[in-house]
Parts: structure tokens; C-alpha cells; sequence
């Protein structure tokens, strides 16, 4: 019963209406009986809004059909074509245009009215719209006459027409009603139907399949139990409540219809961070609950601070074209003076270090070449140059560049999680332990190292994370060796990271394809919850 | 990276003793190599490229053998007396100076040996040799050759020979012309007028390196005896690399022998296999590691490593390195060494003593601000790469190009410069999400990068936000009222100047303007453009300097 009664509750004033047509007719009808129908349903009612505001929705069958197709929707009536073809009359291209300017003949004896009941064909050509259909109708309808005066043709007047013919009567109907059955027309009508089909795209004649429209079992008990309550009362329900209800105060004679709750609406989509931000932001916030200070540096880089001061030779592979973007400009950079001498011994011999170096010609022309910085380890060895004095806890998360082809695992530019710690005491202990907790800050607790390789750090180390059910190889670490600490007057070790943001991201977003983070797919970042990177971490 | 097969019954056998392959897989990672596929039978795994000595099984078995305790401390590789004598001809002197040579006698090569041979040269020439320019290998079937041999440069078409993968016999010229691994390598050889050449007593070639080994002395599996060339332009690699292989090749069961190779004024005996040493303070190893270890605890562990360690003195230890490790610059390789033989899974973890309070930097707190307004104002937040190119930048845009940096050789086409603006990407972007439903309002807040000559870098980065509308009803109306909104919130009061540009469409573009001075630009986006972005729906955009805007902010406070 309580479903029931919320569905009636549910339904529009119009469903209400053709329920109750269909209850009085008590015969499956088609959409126009049903119109014709639910204006007198409307006509007949006691209510206090004006009945127009729903006689010009009610007699529509397009309205009806689609009150028809939300009863259908509720099991309350079924629609069945009917064997018989009806033909069906609407208002052409030209009808449209008619119902609203007026009829060209009515228009024309307006005219002739307005001048005293004649004028000349000249005037008359240049006053009225389609002035020889005008003509001719008025003519045939014998309103007017032609008289010749001194070699000029004069129309005049002969019988007034009413004040609304039939024709116009019709087309008035249609343009409130859009479509009526033909059988339905009274037959004075029909003649004039006969009549203006001959006229160009007046009136359109359809033959249709008639649609039926009867009452399911369902929506008969429902349309006897309509059938009980006051008209008005179901009319005086309405859906949108309105500034002007509110303050007129009508809203007290009125019923809010309730809504279906459970039905489908538009979607809407919140505007929101990238997704790769928002990690870059927690990342951001990890390191500073850690102690870490922000740093940042150039991208476009001397070969200096991004391989010479990191001990990576001038002949390594990495600095090769094939890996490396180098910048296409004839003026080279300029290199810092102080550090020269002391980088290129250490290159060359080792210097002061005690190593044996890398045993070359350093070239200070090499070092002044400009690079899309491949790691932001160059910026971590510049700020450890300029500020030397420990304790020093600093980070970046930034933009990186490999000269690499991208596929779905390689990017040329991403991101590099850069830090350092460079303190008394220092170690390589304490180094797989920051990382570890950096990791678990993230929600990552299971962190593992293995050794490896960088020419600037020693001993060195590769840290995976276990995540989505595998070991993960996320970055790298160790402790500057001498070679690259010494000629900048660093003299405590220098602990130092780089770790993967994009590969992170993947296993936390569970992304595939590594360019997702730069393809800006509206369907990817809509769909994307804010939430993910902190419900991983375990902070929510 | 390099990688190198293990096939576990070799290695089971070298190091002899049964391992499963997860064991070995475990042991192997545990000495810093990464495993990249395990099967029942076979290990591929990689090695980085400051261990050479990795790019043989039998580099790999030395190591583990240290770990497992099978075997420690330097391993021994006996040399035999030189009975083959190698002549340096003055003539290479200006093309490739340098040659140092070794036998093996008494193999047994499968031809899976074989295989792995010729990817351990490989390897070599890549990692040592710079892809054969600093270092090229030959490996030859003594048994059909005569010494002694002599190592000169001829003529390019002073003689003839089968080269390997030929049947005929070619002139130097002609390799370097039309054989397929003559014309690969033929750039190392382009400048130079004579070509180096390794001949026997009779007159064969045994090879002109860096090119390609004669078809006469080519290897198959039932070779025994092994003559190994390695000539260069850097004695240095050229000794690593002789060591490498001859250490490798003694290990697999052959017998060394050394061999005279004679230039004008000196004479040596090679492969030099010469030890290092090197000294090492232990607390150099505690501070470092965070330990405290014994000074025999380091040596067992260095041993593991297969050094040798002995206490010098209190606290000092002098090391013997091998030969085959070239990676040992310094004591603090040494420190590593130990680090990997306690194993790094077994250190505990421990955090850094000093106290530091944490903090972001302005442009950070600058760029959350206005991304928390962008996003109040209902834009979605986008992320581009700086990499892209003239035609996005500028054709596309109907503007002429700007000063920008442009990059050198990019592996990917698209990538030809750092960008100068935002707006591009953004109409890219959303060409790309047409399938998607609209309004569509975006915006990104990252660098451009543009050409400063002041800068030691001579280029600087610069924060920019660029924000695009693209819906039907997109209006300059709609972007002014977000723009004003912005700026407003940010404490600026802009001003919108009417300017002429290309991008826009006339008289709906405007400048926007702090106190007299252009911050950015606003406008609907001309038909054009649109079209060039193959976008047909209305979009209006603007792009500020933030930095820029920001200082006069700062200015007024």
C-alpha cells in the first residue's frame, strides 16, 4: 500500500490528468481523444489558478505522449498500435507562419479597411506580404472586387468578411493543439481542410498508425482512486516552486509534488587538483613533517652542476646526446670561476680526496654546455655549495629530462623526489632509514635495499617498495663520495636520494601507462578521487 | 643496462655447490645484481656498468663464491712464460696506438660457451671500449696462425682479405665501404688515411680492428687455443678490458699465458695483470656505514669480496685490489665492498640526529593559493610537459615565434623546444577531450622557460597560469568577470587595455595590466586557431606571469 501511494504522489499533474481521461473514457483512446479529454477535465474543475495555465500543456498530444511514455515507464498504461490508420493534420512550414501573421487575404482586406476599402494593385503589391495569394483567396472567397480607374487596376471591398472564418478557426486550433485527428473535425471543418491542402505547406496530412493508450490493471486501481479526490486539489499541486509562489504567498493553496528520488540525474563534475599535484603535495607535506626544507633550482643547467660536480665523467654515457637534451644555442654558459680548478682535479687525479680520479683531460668547455637538467641532484650540489654549513635537511620534487623515446613506460620529462641530509655523523644506517620512513609516511611500509650504482655516491643503494602485490624499483641513494663534496668545501657525508614520483603515482592511482599524468584525459581527472594518494598513506 | 645470462648448472658447478634458482636469484641480488627473469634453469640478470668483470658468469661466480665462503680473499690467475712475440709497427702510432695481447691454451668451448664469450666482447666494447672507439677485442683460433704477428697501418687498399661474414676477399676500403660492419664502424676510422692491421708471420690478417677480425681466425666450438688481441686509445681501458677477458677466460678452465708485445722503445708483457693497493682506515668504514666493526671483521668481509686485507697498522688496513676490479678509486669503494658483504638487509635502520624544522617554499604557497581560487572558480587542473614545438607554440597560435630554447637531437619529434606559453597546451587539451561533456573550464599554473643572457644558465624559469573556457556560450564576458575575480582575491587591481593579437579575435582581446604595466593576455580564441586545433566549440582564455603579478602586490604591501 505505501508504495502505492508514493508512487501516486510521484506522478506529474499531466500523468494524473490522462489517468483520469483514460478512467472516464474507460476505452483505450489515442493521444487526441485524450487532450480533448483532459481540457474538459480541466474546464470542468473548481480551482483557483487559472485554468489556461494547464488547458495549453493539456491540449497537446505531443504533451500527452510524453506523459503517456513516464506512465508507460511506471507500468500504469500500456500503448499498443492499432490496425487502423488515422490521418492526422498538422500545420505546414507556411501554416506556421500564417497562424501567427494572420491569413495573406485577411491581411489584405485589413489593408484595403484601414485605406477606406480600396486601393490601388500598386499599393497593394508593395503593402501586403504574398499580395497575389492574397488576391487570389479573397477573390475566390468574394470579399473583393476589381474596378480599372484612368488605366489603374483598384481592389475593393465587397463583402466584409467574418471575423473569424473557419480556415482561420483552424488554424488556430492547431497551432494550440499541434496535432488533430482528422475524424475528429466537424464537418464544415473537414471540408476546409479539403480546401487548404491545396494551398502551398499550409496543412499536412499524415496517415498514422493510430497508437492506443489503455490502463494496466495497475494504473486502472490507481486512476478509480485519482478519480475520487477533488480535481482541484490534484491541479493545485505543482512541481517548481518559484520566487514569485513564494512571495505572493500562494505556496499556502498549493502542494509541492514529491520527486522520484531514486531517478537518474545530468552528471556533474567537480573541478579539482591533477591528480599527479595532489601526490606532489602530500609529498611535499611528508618532507616537511620530516624536517625538510624546499629547494629549487634552473632546468635548463650547465653540464657543470648536472654531471661535472657530480663526478660523472665527460665521457660517460649518460651525457651522451642519445640520452641527454642538450640545449641548441651557440653561446655556452658560464661556469662558476671558484669550484673550476678544484673539479677538474678531481677529475683528472683526484686531488686532495686520496682517489685516483677518473685520469682525463677535464674540459672546461664540456662543463659549460647547457642541459635539460637529467636529474635534480644538480640542484641538491649547488645548494650544498652555497650554503656548506651543516646541518643541512633539504628537498625538491621536480621536473626531470631523459632524451628517451615515450612508450607507456618511459616519459622524456617527469618528476624527480629529491633530498639530502648532510650532517656530523651521517650515515649510510641512517640513510636507508629516512627513506624507510619517508615510505611509510606514504603508507609504503615494506621498503627493501639492494646495492647499486651512481658515480657520485658511495656506498650506494636501489630502494623498492612492495606495492599492488609486487616489489616495486622506485630510486636511488647513497653517500656523496669524496670526489664530489670535497671541491665545494662540504666536509660532513652528505646522505642523498632521488626517487620516481611517476612510477609512485602509478602504483598509488593503479595507472598503467605512464603518460596518463600528462594526457589530461577530462574523463581520467574527473573520475580521479582526491582521496587515493591519502587513503594509501593511511591518513584517512 | 647491461644484462648477462646465468645458466644455473655453470654457476652451480663454478661455484660448486647446488643452488636452487631462488637462492641464486638471492645471493645475486644480494651482491647488487638486479634480477630481471628467473627460470628453472637460466637467470637473467643486471649488472651496472662499473663492474665490467660482471659481463661474464665467471666474473659473477667470483663474487658469490667470496659470499657463500667457498672461496676468499684474491683470487690467484696463473700466467705461463710468453712464447708468442707481438711487434708494434711506429705506423699506428697517429690511428691506434695501443695494443696489449694474451693466449689461452687448453679449452673446451660448448657453443653455448661460445655464445657467452661473444656477449661478454660485446659488453666490453660497450661499457669500456665507448661502443669500440676507446677499445676494440679480438678473439682468434691461434692454431691457424703463425707468430709472430705485427700490429701496423696500411694503405687502405694496400692488401686483401675474407673478412667474417664475407667470401670474398675485400681491401680495407672496400670493408669500410660496402661490408655491413665495415660501414657501421667505418666513422671510427673516417679521418685517418691508414688502417690499423694485426698480421702473422705469412702474411694473414688476423684483424683490423676497430672493425672486424678475418674470417680465417673465426672462433667455433671446438676451439682450443685462443690468441686475444686489444687494441686502443686509452692504455688504461685497454688493460682493463685484457684482464677482464683473461681472468674470465683462465676461470673457465683455459690455461694463461702471457704474450711480448714490443713497441719501439719498450717492451711488455701482457696482460699486465698488475694488483692495486690501497689503504684503509677502518673508522673511515664505522663512520660511514654507522657500524662498529672490527678491523677483522673488515678483512673477513673484505675477503668475502675477494680482496685481500691485512692490518697494517692500528686501525689501518692495507688492501690488495685484483685486477679485474676497476671500479676502485678511492677507500670509499672499499667501504661499499663491506657494506655489501655484511648485507645491506641486515643493517638496522636508524634516523639522523640533527633537529631542523620543515618549510615549503613562496612559489609553492603561491602556486596552492591560486590553484585553491582556479578551482573555487571551477577549473579543472591540468599538467603539461615544458617539452614541445614551434608549430604548437606559434603556428598553430597564428602568432610569430618568440625567443625560446630549443633542445639538440630530441628521440622524440614532437620535442623541439622548452614552452614559452601555456595557452597551447591548454587548446590541445582540449581538442583532445571533445568526446567529453562541456562546459569544459581548465587551467594549469607551471614554468615556461625563457632565454636570459644574464643568467649563468642563460635561461630562466617562469611561473605562468593560463586558464581556458570552452563551451558554446564561451564569452570575454564570462573570462573578464573570472579574471577580475582573480585578481581581486590576489589584492590586484587589473586593468583590461584593448591590443591587437593574433590568437584572438579582434576587438575581444585585451592586455591585462597592473599599474600601467602588461601582466598577460585575455581574449576568445580566433576561429582559426580553433580550427588549427582542429576545436570547433568557442573558447576564451587568458595567461598571466605570475611572478610578475605577484610583485606588484608585494610592492603596494
Amino acid at each position: 500500500m505505501a508504495t502505492q501511494c508514493n508512487q501516486q504522489l510521484s506522478l506529474h499533474w499531466l500523468e494524473k490528468l490522462v489517468l483520469l481521461a483514460l478512467n472516464e473514457l474507460n476505452r483505450p483512446a489515442i493521444y487526441e481523444e485524450l487532450a480533448q479529454k483532459a481540457v474538459e477535465l480541466v474546464n470542468r474543475a473548481q480551482t483557483a489558478l487559472s485554468r489556461e495555465s494547464f488547458t495549453t500543456t493539456a491540449r497537446k498530444p505531443s504533451a500527452i505522449a510524453k506523459a503517456c511514455g513516464w506512465l508507460q515507464q511506471k507500468q500504469l498504461i500500456e500503448q499498443y498500435e492499432h490496425g487502423e490508420t488515422t490521418r492526422i493534420i498538422s500545420l505546414g512550414r507556411e501554416g506556421l507562419r500564417y497562424a501567427s501573421e494572420g491569413l495573406p487575404e485577411r491581411r489584405l482586406v485589413n489593408f484595403l479597411i484601414e485605406r477606406g476599402g480600396e486601393a490601388t494593385v500598386d499599393e497593394v503589391s508593395s503593402a501586403v506580404n504574398d499580395y497575389t495569394i492574397a488576391l487570389n483567396w479573397a477573390k475566390r472567397n468574394g470579399w473583393i472586387a476589381f474596378d480599372k480607374k484612368n488605366s489603374e487596376t483598384y481592389v475593393r471591398i465587397v463583402s466584409e468578411p467574418p471575423s473569424m472564418t473557419v480556415a482561420e478557426e483552424l488554424l488556430q486550433r492547431l497551432m494550440l493543439e499541434d496535432t488533430i485527428p482528422m475524424d475528429s473535425l466537424p464537418e464544415e471543418m473537414k471540408n476546409i481542410v479539403e480546401q487548404m491542402i491545396t494551398r502551398q505547406d499550409v496543412i499536412r496530412i499524415v496517415e498514422k498508425r493510430e497508437r492506443r493508450v489503455g490502463l494496466t490493471s495497475k494504473g486502472k486501481e490507481l486512476a478509480s482512486q485519482l478519480a475520487a479526490v477533488k480535481l482541484e486539489d490534484i491541479l493545485s499541486e505543482i512541481t517548481q516552486l518559484t520566487p514569485e509562489i513564494l512571495k505572493t504567498g500562494k505556496w499556502r493553496h498549493l502542494t509541492l509534488s514529491k520527486y522520484d528520488i531514486t531517478a537518474a540525474v545530468p552528471p556533474v563534475f567537480a573541478a579539482k587538483r591533477h591528480p599527479l599535484v595532489e601526490l606532489i603535495r602530500l609529498v611535499k607535506q611528508v618532507y616537511v613533517e620530516m624536517g625538510f626544507e624546499e629547494i629549487q633550482g634552473p632546468i635548463v643547467e650547465l653540464a657543470f652542476w648536472n654531471f661535472d660536480a657530480l663526478f660523472q665523467p665527460q665521457d660517460h654515457p649518460a651525457r651522451e646526446m642519445q640520452d641527454t637534451f642538450y640545449v641548441d644555442l651557440e653561446e655556452k654558459g658560464e661556469i662558476p670561476r671558484e669550484y673550476v680548478d678544484e673539479v677538474k682535479k678531481v677529475h683528472e687525479n683526484g686531488g686532495r680526496t686520496g682517489s685516483k680520479g677518473w685520469r682525463y683531460n677535464w674540459s672546461e668547455d664540456e662543463a659549460r654546455r647547457l642541459v635539460l637538467r637529467t636529474h635534480t641532484t644538480a640542484t641538491t650540489i649547488r645548494h650544498l655549495a652555497e650554503v656548506k654549513k651543516p646541518p643541512i635537511k633539504v628537498f625538491s620534487v621536480d621536473r626531470i629530462y631523459r632524451n628517451e623515446k615515450v612508450d607507456w613506460k618511459h616519459l622524456a620529462e617527469f618528476h624527480q623526489i629529491e633530498g639530502i641530509v648532510m650532517e656530523k655523523g651521517a650515515n649510510f644506517r641512517q640513510l636507508m632509514g629516512i627513506i624507510k620512513e619517508f615510505y611509510s609516511r606514504l603508507g609504503l611500509r615494506e621498503v627493501r635495499f639492494r646495492p647499486s650504482y651512481f658515480p657520485y655516491t658511495e656506498p650506494s643503494a636501489e630502494v623498492e617498495v612492495f606495492l599492488g602485490g609486487k616489489w616495486l624499483e622506485l630510486g636511488g641513494m647513497g653517500v656523496f663520495r669524496p670526489e664530489t663534496t670535497a671541491p665545494f668545501g662540504v666536509k660532513y657525508p652528505v646522505l642523498a636520494w632521488g626517487l620516481g614520483l611517476e612510477r609512485l603515482a602509478m602504483a598509488i592511482y593503479g595507472v598503467e601507462d605512464i603518460r596518463t599524468f600528462s594526457r589530461n584525459d577530462l574523463a581520467w581527472l574527473r573520475r580521479t578521487s582526491p582521496l587515493t594518494p591519502y587513503r594509501v598513506a593511511g591518513r584517512i | 643496462m647491461p644484462v648477462v645470462n646465468i645458466r644455473l648448472e655453470k654457476l652451480s658447478k663454478l661455484i660448486g655447490k647446488e643452488l636452487t634458482a631462488e637462492e641464486a636469484a638471492q645471493h645475486l641480488a644480494a651482491a647488487g645484481l638486479g634480477i630481471e627473469e628467473t627460470t628453472e634453469n637460466e637467470i637473467k640478470v643486471e649488472y651496472n656498468p662499473n663492474r665490467p668483470d660482471y659481463s661474464s658468469i665467471h666474473g659473477i661466480a667470483r663474487t658469490l663464491k667470496g659470499i657463500l665462503g667457498k672461496q676468499r680473499g684474491l683470487p690467484r690467475f696463473k700466467l705461463r712464460n710468453p712464447k708468442i712475440i707481438v711487434n708494434v709497427d711506429p705506423s699506428v702510432q697517429g690511428v691506434r696506438p695501443y695494443i696489449v695481447c694474451g693466449v689461452v691454451r687448453n679449452l673446451s668451448l660448448t657453443e653455448e660457451d661460445l655464445e657467452e664469450l661473444i656477449a661478454m666482447q660485446e659488453d666490453l666494447h660497450w661499457i669500456l671500449g665507448r661502443n669500440r672507439k676507446k677499445v676494440a677485442i679480438g678473439l682468434h683460433n691461434l692454431d691457424v696462425l703463425t707468430p709472430p704477428f705485427v700490429y701496423r697501418a696500411v694503405k687502405p687498399e694496400e692488401l686483401q682479405f675474407i673478412p667474417l661474414k664475407s667470401s670474398t676477399k675485400m681491401t680495407p676500403k672496400q670493408i669500410l665501404e660496402e661490408h655491413e660492419i665495415g660501414r657501421k664502424y667505418a666513422h671510427l676510422l673516417e679521418s685517418y688515411d691508414r688502417y690499423p692491421m694485426i698480421l702473422d708471420a705469412r702474411g694473414n690478417v688476423l684483424s683490423m680492428p676497430p672493425i672486424i677480425n678475418a674470417s680465417l681466425t673465426e672462433l667455433t666450438s671446438g676451439v682450443r687455443n685462443i690468441f686475444i688481441d686489444v687494441t686502443g686509445t686509452d692504455w688504461e681501458k685497454i688493460n682493463q678490458t685484457l684482464n677482464i677477458l683473461m681472468t674470465s677466460m683462465i676461470d673457465s678452465g683455459g690455461s694463461g699465458e702471457a704474450v711480448i708485445v714490443r713497441y719501439q722503445r719498450k717492451r711488455y708483457l701482457t696482460p699486465l695483470m698488475k694488483n692495486e693497493y690501497l689503504t684503509l682506515k677502518s673508522s673511515l668504514v664505522n663512520e660511514l656505514l654507522g657500524l662498529n666493526l672490527s678491523d677483522k671483521a673488515i678483512i673477513d668481509l673484505l675477503r668475502m669480496m675477494r680482496f685481500d686485507a691485512t692490518p697494517s697498522r692500528k686501525g689501518m688496513l692495507k688492501i690488495t685490489v685484483p685486477p679485474y676490479r676497476t671500479d676502485i678509486m678511492h677507500p670509499v669503494d672499499l667501504v661499499e665492498e663491506v657494506a655489501i658483504a655484511y648485507g645491506y638487509s641486515r643493517m638496522e635502520l636508524e634516523l639522523p640526529k640533527a633537529r631542523i624544522f620543515g618549510s615549503v617554499r613562496r612559489t609553492t604557497i603561491i602556486q596552492e593559493i591560486i590553484r585553491e581560487i582556479m578551482i573555487g572558480l571551477g577549473f579543472t587542473e591540468v599538467l603539461n610537459i615544458l617539452l614541445t614545438n614551434e608549430d604548437e607554440q606559434y603556428r598553430m597560435m597564428n602568432v610569430n615565434e618568440h625567443p625560446h630554447i630549443r633542445v639538440l637531437n630530441p628521440a622524440t619529434r614532437e620535442y623541439t623546444m622548452m614552452r614559452t606559453w601555456l595557452i597551447p597546451s591548454l587548446l590541445r587539451n582540449l581538442a583532445d577531450n571533445q568526446q567529453h561533456l562541456y562546459p569544459q573550464r581548465l587551467f594549469e599554473i607551471g614554468d615556461v622557460i625563457v632565454p636570459d643572457p644574464t643568467q649563468p644558465e642563460k635561461a630562466r624559469r617562469r611561473l605562468s597560469l593560463a586558464a581556458v573556457s570552452c563551451h558554446a556560450d564561451a564569452s570575454f564576458s564570462e573570462m573578464k568577470g573570472i579574471a577580475e575575480e582573480l585578481f581581486r582575491l590576489l589584492g590586484l587591481n587589473i586593468i583590461f587595455t584593448p591590443t591587437a593579437h593574433t590568437s584572438f579575435i579582434d576587438g575581444r582581446v585585451a592586455e591585462l595590466c597592473v599599474r600601467d604595466s602588461p601582466i598577460g593576455i585575455m581574449g576568445e580564441v580566433s576561429p582559426s586557431v580553433l580550427e588549427s586545433f582542429d576545436l570547433p566549440m568557442p573558447t576564451t582564455a587568458f595567461e598571466v606571469d605570475v611572478e610578475q603579478a605577484l610583485q606588484y602586490r608585494l610592492e603596494k604591501d
